[in-house]
């Protein structure tokens, strides 16, 4: 697979959203000449610490992406990019500065109009729990529930990668798998 | 009142800002007075935070790998232009400067079965049995499994060696070309072409066509992956498509 260096938004999140893993990479790989280019000149970045922020900024705008955060933004992602990478460095700096340990992605995450009521909700116990949980499926069901839940891959991205027949399959396990899960948790 | 299910898409389409500013206030809304709707909203909010916590490190930890390996392919480029130390971005300022010598590299290297193979293999999943993990009281089929999703594929495959299932051929198939031995693959999978259930006929091809191009029979892949993506069936009919595109 291979992505222009100008691709839009839209053209990225659908992707995303067919072939994450595969669709990452060539998203890398179409911004890592300009990128490294633009923070060498402008930053005067070290190669590592260069890719490192490239990495981060990248894992940011792909939840970004995803969440549907950036639904309704005018710029290309080339540009939203550089910029998160940019308030990385400021942000890093200034931690620096302080000696401040901070959470390297949620610190730099794309407001959304849910995140506070979601992180109401959240809890560490919980999330460990479910981890244990989520150990305990099949593979074939915590693939769904990744694929579905998180990654929000489309019904029919879902049935040709996991070889379902058709799409009413997956919606009906997509469920029986979150119940056997939220089973497993309780 | 809604059904369950009903209440897992509400959560998603919440957390997934796909709501408009009317119908996000009526779910908060009935997020304080609704306790099987709170209820499942906790589960699905630790469940999506735990789920972005987990890619976010498998994403990081693939992009270490692809940049090393993109760094080294750079540096040998550079290396035969100068000795001197130069930082990465202007060697990315070389390399892009013999734009057409790199793109000639970049065709004849990445089009080759074997990287071809490495971009589209990944081991079946185990569709067959669930595994308590942590538990003492494990078959010897589910222990063959606690290995296969461990990436121990020799000692799955003795452990599946040992049951006498039919419907572990592809998964015995799968741990021989994690292996590199892709002629005993074939002929597990040739073999199941025959009397296998109809139902996995994409996932037989698919995996013959991956270990023919591994072998270098590219003609014959490339007939297996015709049958792919003319068939009724989903299993890697995209990936079909787009892998005979790259080899035509």
């Amino acid at each position: 697979m291979k992505i222009a260096s100008d691709i839009s938004f839209t053209e990225l999140k659908l992707l995303f959203k067919s072939n994450h893993s595969k669709a990452l990479n060539a998203f890398y790989e179409s911004q890592r000449e300009s990128f490294f280019s633009w923070a060498g000149r402008k930053f005067k970045l070290d190669d590592n610490l260069a890719a490192d922020i490239y990495q981060d900024a990248i894992i940011v705008l792909y939840n970004a992406v995803i969440e549907n955060k950036v639904d309704h933004v005018l710029s290309t992602p080339q540009a939203y990019l550089f910029g998160i990478a940019r308030n990385m460095l400021f942000k890093r700096t200034e931690r620096d500065k302080k000696m401040q340990y901070v959470d390297e992605f949620k610190d730099y995450a794309f407001g959304g109009v849910n995140d506070d009521i979601q992180q109401m909700y959240e809890n560490e116990e919980v999330k460990s729990k479910i981890a244990s949980a989520l150990n305990k499926l099949k593979d074939g069901c915590q693939m769904i529930i990744k694929l579905f839940y998180y990654h929000r891959y489309t019904t029919e991205a879902i049935a040709e990668r996991l070889g379902y027949d058709n799409t009413d399959v997956v919606k009906s396990r997509k469920y029986q798998c979150m119940k056997e899960l939220k089973k497993l948790f309780n | 009142m809604k059904s369950e299910e009903q209440y897992y898409d509400l959560c998603l389409l919440y957390l997934g800002n796909q709501m408009n500013s009317e119908e996000r206030l009526r779910f908060e809304k009935e997020l304080k007075s609704n306790t099987q709707l709170s209820d499942i909203f906790k589960f699905q909010s630790n469940l999506s935070s735990h789920l972005r916590e987990e890619s976010n490190r498998d994403i990081k930890s693939q992009f270490v790998k692809l940049e090393e390996k993109l760094a080294n392919k750079t540096a040998s480029k550079s290396k035969s232009t100068t000795g001197k130390v130069i930082p990465l971005w202007s060697k990315l300022s070389m390399a892009a400067s013999i734009a057409l010598l790199a793109g000639f590299f970049y065709f004849t290297n990445v089009n080759d079965s074997d990287s071809l193979y490495e971009q589209y293999f990944t081991a079946y999943p185990n569709e067959l049995i669930q595994i308590e993990r942590g538990d003492n009281d494990v078959t010897s089929l589910q222990q063959a499994f606690i290995n296969y999703g461990d990436g121990k594929f020799e000692e799955a495959l003795v452990q599946f060696e040992d049951i006498d299932q039919k419907d572990l051929d592809l998964y015995r198939a799968v741990c021989y070309m994690k292996m590199d031995q892709h002629h005993k693959a074939l002929s597990i999978l040739d073999s199941m072409d025959a009397s296998q259930a109809s139902e996995i006929t994409n996932q037989i091809s698919w995996y013959q066509a991956l270990s023919l191009l591994k072998l270098g029979n590219e003609p014959e892949a490339k007939k297996k992956l015709l049958e792919i993506s003319q068939s009724s069936k989903l299993f890697r009919k995209s990936s079909a498509k787009e892998l005979l595109n790259t080899l035509n």
